[in-house]
């Protein structure tokens, strides 16, 4: 009876720990997926860890609490019924029941722990990890965006209208009559490509560079019925003598 | 528990020398037996099951009964009655026990007695005890009944009261043999008169040993849960079923998954055992309802549909 009891927990054991390996190898994978779906969509790829962890969490506690008879059973069809029933009466006992142990003791000599290995797909899921892992360096190193998402801003106004402004993009429509983007007529670039060429400030002029000077006339467009007086409020109210020594004490100045 | 097996195939092939098929019959007779339990064996006339439990009683060391049911047969015809003896020059009464104190009684035809009569084996069955007067009697261990009856639906029958149905534990479907076997009893019995004799197999205490073994064979959990399960949804399958099993069905269900796999030498019950004992467990305990009949499903077709549903 001890020995079924010891064989038992042996059992629970190492399919706990097999279990544990399987469901990190899959978080892993879970993880490096989500991470590399990230870097694509310029989003921070730490987010990556949400899912991998509420999957670790969930299907750790469902493999460490499942039935473990049952399990082995599974793989194991002599075992079919035996197992559970003799785990059920563990620590019972009676004479049925021990030599119900006795048997499954022997059956279970034929049971290997390869056989809840899956090693097929352990090696595919390896395959994966490394291939995604690889994804990553070089989607990180080579900064590959397929979606913008961090700097897309999609918000619409609810009427499903867009707004009217320069580009594709819709926009929030602000409650005033102007319209931010400006003119119309000037916002018609569209989605067309512009051709704009910076030159850097440069205050030395290279006079030959610069070819024949264009003569250029000067319109005036100062309206002629527009007069210039000094404001009352700009005047200063210094008296005469006073302003006269002021004017003297710079003259002196200046001639000195 | 392979040395139990090769001993209820040995009490097989011995009853096989009278009876030709009807191993599942003999077989649940025997279960019924382990269970301390009473059986009830439904089939139309002159399908041996008389001579089956006779023959069973004879490999037996047991004390053996028959009380043939009539329609005038009365309860203390059963029971036993006081009697005056006279003794000494002096009259007293004294208890004078009826056929129904051996260790297996064979209430043969049991649905020609009339309702009255039937339910004088209620308490036998049930109490394994018999009140005569004031006086209450135990019956000898192990006690059961095994009773035979034709169909109801013909004449000069009286259907047993749905609470003495329920107290057997199980009722047994004694089914037409095969050609082949039905060949083997024209020959068997046509040609020259010779009645095989028959090895006693089995005796009292070691009856009592493998009942009190029975009842230590493990079940699992899960398939222990099924078992009530299955139970459960006899009450539940309103499209099929009327009335449902009682609690006692479980119990009866279980108990014999049980002692089939004792028989069947394992250590265990497995389902199997209890799809196996489904049906004569169930068939007298659930009622099918009208759009059931209407359908012309049978209770054993109800009920097979049940345990299949059931996981």
């Amino acid at each position: 009876m001890k020995d079924f009891t010891r064989a038992m927990g042996e059992v629970k054991r190492t399919l706990n720990q097999l279990f544990l390996f399987e469901v990190l190898l899959n978080g892993l994978l879970i993880f490096l997926l989500g991470y590399l779906i990230l870097i694509f969509v310029s989003l921070s790829p730490f987010w990556a860890i949400i899912p991998a962890a509420v999957y670790v969490i969930i299907t750790a506690y469902r493999s460490l609490t499942s039935n473990k008879a049952r399990v082995v059973e599974g793989k194991h069809a002599a075992l079919r019924e035996k197992l559970r029933t003799a785990a059920d009466y563990m620590g019972r006992e009676n004479p049925v029941v021990e030599e119900l142990e006795g048997e499954v003791l022997r059956e279970m000599r034929n049971v290997g722990v390869s056989q809840f290995v899956n090693a097929r797909g352990l090696s595919y899921k390896i395959l994966i990890i490394s291939l995604l892992s690889f994804g990553i360096i070089f989607g990180s190193t080579l900064d590959i965006h397929f979606i913008d998402l961090k700097n897309l801003h999609l918000f619409s106004d609810g009427n499903g209208e867009k707004s009217k402004g320069a580009g594709d993009f819709e926009s929030i429509k602000l409650k005033t009559d102007e319209d931010i983007y400006g003119n119309d007529d000037v916002a018609q670039l569209g989605s067309d490509v512009m051709d704009i060429r910076i030159k850097p400030v440069d205050f030395k002029v290279a006079v030959k560079e610069e070819g024949d000077v264009d003569t250029g006339t000067f319109n005036d467009i100062f309206p002629k019925d527009a007069h210039l007086n000094e404001a009352e409020e700009a005047k200063e109210n210094i008296p005469k003598d006073q302003q006269e020594i002021v004017k003297n004490y710079f003259k002196g100045l200046a001639e000195s | 528990m392979k040395n139990y097996k090769q001993h209820f195939d040995e009490l097989q092939k011995e009853v096989g020398r009278v009876i030709v098929g009807q191993q599942d019959t003999v077989e649940q007779i025997m279960i019924a037996m382990l269970c301390n339990g009473n059986a009830l064996l439904q089939g139309y006339p002159g399908l041996a099951k008389t001579l089956t439990v006779k023959t069973i009683a004879d490999i037996m060391d047991l004390k053996f009964s028959r009380i043939q049911h009539t329609p005038d047969l009365m309860p203390s015809d059963i029971t036993g009655t006081y009697i005056i003896e006279e003794s000494g020059g002096k009259r007293q009464f004294k208890f004078q026990p009826g056929p129904i104190f051996a260790n297996i009684v064979l209430a043969d035809e049991i649905n020609r007695a009339t309702p009255k009569t039937q339910s004088a084996l209620l308490e036998a069955m049930q109490e394994k005890q018999v009140t005569v007067g004031t006086q209450t009697i135990k019956l000898d261990q192990p006690f059961f009944v095994l009773a035979t009856q034709n169909p109801i639906e013909q004449e000069g029958t009286y259907p047993l009261p749905e609470a003495q149905a329920d107290r057997f534990l199980l009722k047994i479907q004694v089914n037409y043999p095969t050609f082949e076997e039905e060949v083997e009893i024209v020959n068997r019995y046509t040609g020259e008169l010779k009645e095989p004799k028959m090895r006693t197999l089995l005796n009292k205490s070691a009856l009592l040993g493998l009942q009190a073994l029975v009842r230590q064979v493990p079940i699992a959990n899960d398939i222990r849960d099924r078992a009530v399960k299955i139970v459960h949804a006899t009450r539940n399958t309103k499209d099929l079923v009327h009335y449902g099993a009682s609690p006692r069905a479980s119990l009866s269900l279980v108990l014999t998954a049980k002692a089939r796999a004792l028989i069947k030498g394992r250590t265990h019950v497995s389902s199997e055992d209890l799809n196996a004992m489904a049906p004569p467990v169930l068939r007298h305990r659930i009622i099918l309802n009208f759009e059931a009949e209407r359908k012309g499903i049978t209770t054993d077709e109800a009920i097979s549909q049940i345990v299949s549903k059931v996981r």
